[in-house]
């Protein structure tokens, strides 16, 4: 498996999607008043809500990372391909590239994620300036008003997730 | 009076929500739970922090790694684990305790993570090994493959996928070998989802506790009412008399949706005279026929824009069955004596303790009719031989109301020994002949404070059973030509004791035995083709259908019909030196033919499981 495809699974599967997005849904659910956690919405606030700050830079250049680091051009320097000579390499990997390009809406896929990961960061902003207005004691009464936004936080997360599965799960050769 | 509600209990089998932490909480278990609205009963988290509350779950779950160790640490080196799985299902699936109830259904994940648990990989999480190559590579899931080994060892056993991965990874793995839906773990409104699937494809009791039972085969039922019950296709119900089949049809109106869920008029075929049937179900005006001194409406006509329950379908007159069928067709009743008809909209729930199929085959009832009437499915109700265990609660709920309906009569307990002699009776009348049978043991002895098998007389208000029953049955023939059913031939045939052999009796006979195990086989095989043969107008004595047949000798309902070619085609070939000898029979010719077509190449089940997905 490619190192990217690594970052991603743990990214989006590890904590994206198995983490993240689970306990956001609680949260939710919580504040619909469908269950009773003590404690759960305070340690949410400030201790999962901001796990976003740690991984939106590892989001961003996945993103980024996605064309060098999943162009079937890598496959020039394995063998048997990397036997070739340096000048055949050269020009054969940005065959293969441009072909790849043309054939897969990469790039598409590249713009999608990086707009979704920026709507997630915009959603999160949002929140957190109204947490910061929040009172000091956080609780699901104190936390209620702002459900809109946990929603629109929440939806903007799947987005995400479901951009990042868009991107193949192998180097696609033709 | 209803029974508590009983929630449907799952078992989650996943390697991250699975796992125990020795000093704390799983959170992301909890946060699971709190996403899906799952009350956590696994046990291992008792006493470690708050405990959380869900308000109104949609089910219980017990979660399980499906991995050694459960709770592993740095150091430790994680293994899959699919013999410690399939222990751990069936523990909650072979039978029904008070204090374990069964598996309603199973949610599997696919991708488990294996090897050693690094300090980084505790780190990230905590009990959670680095993983391996492979691990993560749809080819490869273990979930796909324990969801193999369910589907071989307990393949009535519901399973949902719930997984971050991508669907499209796996849709043809998991459809290939039985898993019923696909639940994304980061969906939205999961909840929901989840409710939606527990209530379609989990084996769950009647939560309003009118049909009472845990049984896998009255789940099964229930499941294939609720089923039937979500459209306004008509349904068919069989089942013995006295199995409760008005019951039956309750159960599939409440769990209609609501917009459907007007009324349920009741129309019992057996107490109308063939005279007034007609003017019964259609209406009349007035005039119609001598004593017609007024307008009225028929019972279909009530029943409209919800159901009509019409028991006893055998005994519907011939004149009545064409003018039904007008109505299931055009979906306009017109009364008798009328000029015009009046649309409506009725959905039809109808039963029968007959052989309708074959009474249909012979003429005696219209099988145009007979499909209209079963477009929507066909719900067996199992006769209560077939389900013992749910007698305990069956006898405990009739004693109660037994003593209610008795005034004075002593509140008793059932000893031990009574249960035991009751579940040792076969009840050809069924649940009505149990009800009468309490009933009048209490009503004999009001004043006792012990029910004892004393209090127990059999046969009382049950004549015995003429009809055939309803569901189908193959008679078996001994060689010397004396009957036996198929439980009593099994018996015989796993109680042959073959002590004292000596060792050179026993040289070279193993050919002699896989052949007459595949003789056994293709017998069975042939009965279930005879069984559930079709006529039709090319094959009036019956059609050979090896799709039915397979599926009624497995008892798997969700069996492909090219994997029912499979299943015919591994059967015949069991010992393939006696192949042409086992073909010599057209039955068993025939069918074999059908499955060759269907199947022509030999299935290699691990060759597909290795399948790249699309």
């Amino acid at each position: 498996m490619f190192a990217w495809q690594q970052r991603r699974s743990q990214l989006n599967h590890d904590w994206l999607k198995n983490k993240y997005l689970p306990a956001l849904e609680k949260l939710l659910n919580l504040l619909d008043d469908h269950l009773e956690d003590p404690e759960f919405e305070r340690g949410f606030v400030s201790g999962h809500l901001p796990a976003w700050e740690q991984q939106r830079a590892e989001a961003v250049r996945l993103v980024e990372d996605f064309e060098p680091e999943m162009s079937p051009r890598l496959h020039l320097d394995r063998l048997p391909l990397s036997l070739h000579d340096e000048e055949t390499r050269h020009w054969l990997a940005n065959a293969v590239h441009s072909l790849w390009l043309a054939r897969h809406p990469v790039r598409q896929w590249v713009v999608e994620a990086r707009e979704r990961a920026n709507e997630v960061e915009a959603a999160y902003r949002q929140l957190r300036e109204q947490l910061q207005a929040c009172p000091d004691t956080i609780s699901a009464a104190s936390l209620r008003p702002l459900r809109a936004l946990f929603d629109q936080f929440r939806r903007s997360c799947q987005n995400l997730a479901r951009a990042f599965e868009r991107f193949p799960c192998e180097v696609i050769v033709a | 009076m209803s029974a508590a509600v009983e929630l449907p209990r799952l078992l989650i089998i996943d390697d991250l929500f699975g796992r125990s932490l020795p000093d704390r909480r799983n959170e992301e278990r909890a946060n699971l739970c709190g996403q899906f609205l799952i009350e956590d009963v696994t046990g291992d988290e008792i006493g470690k922090g708050s405990a959380q509350r869900i308000k109104r779950p949609v089910a219980q779950a017990v979660f399980y790694r499906g991995q050694s160790p459960s709770c592993a640490t740095v150091g430790d080196v994680v293994e899959n684990d699919v013999e410690g799985a399939l222990r751990v299902i069936g523990a909650g699936w072979s039978e029904w305790m008070p204090d374990r109830p069964r598996w309603a259904m199973v949610l599997l994940d696919l991708c488990f993570y294996t090897g050693p648990v690094s300090a980084e990989s505790h780190r990230r999480t905590a009990g959670m090994p680095e993983g391996r190559p492979g691990d993560n590579d749809p080819a490869k899931y273990f979930g796909i493959r324990l969801l193999q080994a369910i589907q071989e060892r307990y393949h009535d056993l519901p399973v949902v996928i719930l997984s971050s991965q991508p669907r499209g990874q796996v849709s043809l793995e998991f459809s290939q070998y039985g898993a019923l839906a696909f639940l994304p773990r980061s969906e939205e409104q999961g909840s929901d989802l989840l409710r939606e699937y527990v209530q379609r494809y989990g084996l769950i009791p009647d939560d309003a506790g009118e049909i009472l039972g845990h049984s896998r085969a009255l789940l099964q039922t229930l499941r294939a009412a609720r089923r039937a019950a979500a459209d306004r296709r008509n349904v068919l119900i069989r089942g013995e008399r006295g199995t409760g089949k008005e019951l039956l049809a309750r159960f599939i109106h409440r769990h209609s949706p609501a917009d459907s869920r007007r009324q349920l008029v009741v129309v019992d075929s057996g107490t109308l005279s063939p005279q007034l049937y007609a003017s019964q179900l259609f209406g009349h005006v007035r005039g119609a026929f001598t004593g017609a001194d007024r307008d009225q409406i028929g019972r279909i006509v009530q029943a409209a824009g919800g159901d009509l329950f019409l028991d006893e379908i055998g005994n519907i007159p011939a004149d009545v069955q064409a003018g039904l069928l007008r109505v299931l067709e055009y979906r306009e009743v017109t009364p008798v004596g009328a000029r015009d008809g009046q649309r409506v909209d009725v959905r039809f729930l109808s039963a029968t303790n007959e052989d309708i199929e074959g009474k249909a085959a012979t003429g005696g009832f219209r099988q145009d009719l007979l499909d209209r009437l079963r477009e929507g499915g066909t719900v067996f109700l199992r006769p209560l031989r077939e389900r013992r265990e749910d007698l305990d609660v069956l006898v405990e709920r009739l004693v109660r109301l037994a003593e209610k309906a008795h005034p004075g009569a002593l509140a008793r307990r059932i000893e031990r020994e009574t249960f035991e002699v009751l579940r040792s009776h076969d009840w050809p009348g069924n649940v009505r002949e149990l009800r009468t049978c309490i009933f009048n043991a209490v009503s004999d002895y009001p004043d006792v404070e012990h029910f004892v098998p004393l209090h127990v007389k059999f046969g009382v208000g049950a004549a015995p059973s003429t009809e055939a029953s309803s569901i189908p049955r193959v008679p078996l023939s001994r060689p010397d030509g004396n009957g036996a059913s198929l439980a009593e031939l099994l018996r015989d045939v796993a109680g042959f004791g073959l002590g004292g052999i000596r060792p050179a009796e026993l040289v070279g006979q193993l050919p002699v035995l896989q052949q007459a195990h595949a003789r056994l086989t293709a017998r069975l095989l042939r009965a279930a083709l005879e069984a559930t043969r079709k006529a039709t107008p090319d094959h009036p004595e019956g059609e050979i259908l090896i799709h039915p047949a397979v599926k009624l000798l497995t008892g798997n309902k969700t069996v492909s019909a090219s994997k029912a070619a499979d299943v015919i085609k591994r059967l015949l070939g069991l010992c393939p030196e006696i192949l042409d000898e086992l073909l010599a029979d057209p039955v068993l010719k025939e069918a074999y033919e059908r499955a060759v077509r269907l199947r022509p190449r030999q299935s290699t089940d691990k060759k597909d499981s290795t399948r790249k997905p699309a």
